[in-house]
C-alpha cells in the first residue's frame, strides 16, 4: 500500500511540476496507447483514432488532476477516463447518421413477433400471453419519453446517444429507462407473470 | 421501425431482469477504476464496489465500456507502472 501511494503521489507530482510535466505526459502517454489500441482496435478505432483520444484523455487528466483521489493506480484511473472519452467517440460515429426518431415506431412501441415453428404450443401460447400484457402495459404505464428512449435502446443506441439527441444527459436517460423496466416488470408481476416465467417463455 | 423477435427477447431480458439500482453512470465511472483492480487482483470487493456492479448489471452501455475498459487494463498489465 506505502508503495502504491507512493507513486501514486509520483505521478501527480510529475505532472503537477513544469519541469517534469513533458515527460511524464509523454510516458502516460505511451501507457495509455498501449491500453486504446488494444481495447479499441477491433471496435472501429484506428491508430489515429487511439492517439487523438490519447491526447484528448491527457488534456482531460491535468484539468481533473486535483479529482484523484488514489483509491486505484493512477494509471487505471487514467486509462478509465481514456476508455470512457474512445468509447463515446466510436458510439457517436457509429450512430451519427440514424436519427432517433427512426429508432421509434411511432405513437406506441410496436412489437412485431413472428411465431416460430419450432417451439412448442404450450411455449407460443406463453409468448403470447406476456406478449400481449407487456404491449398493453407499455402503452397504458410508460411515458412518451419512457416509450422513445427503451426503443431506441432496443434498436442498439446507446444511452449517452440518446441523451445527446434529446439534449438531456446521460444520468438522465438511464434513470427515465431503468423506471420504465421496474414499471413493466412491476405490471407483468402483478398480472402473474414471474421474472423467471417470462425469461422461460423467450428463451 | 417495429421491434422484431431478436429485439422483444432482448426487451424481455432488459424488463425481467432489472433490479434496484442506486447509482447513476458517472457514479459508476468513478468507482471502475477500484472494482477493476479488485476483480482483476481478486481481492474481496468492498459494498460501495458491490453498488457499482448492480450498475453494470442494469446498464449495458456501462457494462460494455467496462469490458473494453478490462481489455485495456490487461493490455497495460494491472501490475505495471502505478
Amino acid at each position: 500500500m506505502t508503495g502504491e501511494v507512493a507513486s501514486v503521489d509520483r505521478w501527480v507530482i510529475r505532472l503537477r511540476g513544469e519541469a517534469t510535466r513533458d515527460d511524464a505526459l509523454s510516458e502516460l502517454r505511451v501507457v495509455l496507447m498501449r491500453g486504446l489500441s488494444h481495447a479499441l482496435n477491433g471496435k472501429g478505432g484506428g491508430e489515429s483514432f487511439c492517439e487523438d483520444v490519447a491526447q484528448e484523455t491527457l488534456i482531460r487528466i491535468l484539468e481533473k488532476l486535483d479529482q484523484f483521489a488514489g483509491r486505484s493506480k493512477f494509471t487505471t484511473w487514467a486509462m478509465s477516463i481514456a476508455i470512457r472519452i474512445g468509447t463515446s467517440h466510436l458510439r457517436r460515429k457509429m450512430f451519427k447518421d440514424i436519427s432517433l426518431n427512426a429508432a421509434d415506431s411511432g405513437e406506441n412501441m410496436r412489437l412485431q413477433w413472428a411465431v416460430e415453428d419450432s417451439i412448442s404450443v404450450e411455449q407460443q401460447r406463453d409468448q403470447r400471453a406476456v406478449l400481449d400484457k407487456l404491449k398493453s402495459l407499455i402503452a397504458t404505464s410508460l411515458t412518451d419519453r419512457q416509450r422513445q428512449a427503451t426503443e431506441a435502446i432496443m434498436h442498439g443506441m446507446p444511452v449517452e446517444e440518446i441523451a445527446t439527441r434529446s439534449d438531456s444527459n446521460r444520468n438522465a436517460v438511464y434513470k427515465l429507462i431503468h423506471d420504465a423496466r421496474v414499471r413493466l416488470k412491476s405490471g407483468l408481476e402483478s398480472a402473474g407473470f414471474t421474472a423467471e416465467e417470462v425469461l422461460t417463455a423467450f428463451a | 421501425m417495429a421491434l422484431k423477435n431478436e429485439q422483444i427477447t432482448t426487451l424481455m431480458g432488459f424488463v425481467a431482469s432489472v433490479t434496484a439500482d442506486g447509482l447513476t453512470c458517472d457514479g459508476c465511472l468513478e468507482h471502475v477504476p477500484e472494482l477493476a483492480e479488485s476483480q482483476l487482483g481478486d481481492i474481496p470487493i468492498t459494498q460501495v464496489l458491490e453498488k457499482v456492479k448492480t450498475h453494470l448489471d442494469n446498464c449495458p452501455c456501462c457494462a460494455k465500456e467496462y469490458e473494453t475498459f478490462l481489455v485495456a487494463l490487461n493490455a497495460i498489465g494491472t501490475s505495471g507502472s502505478a
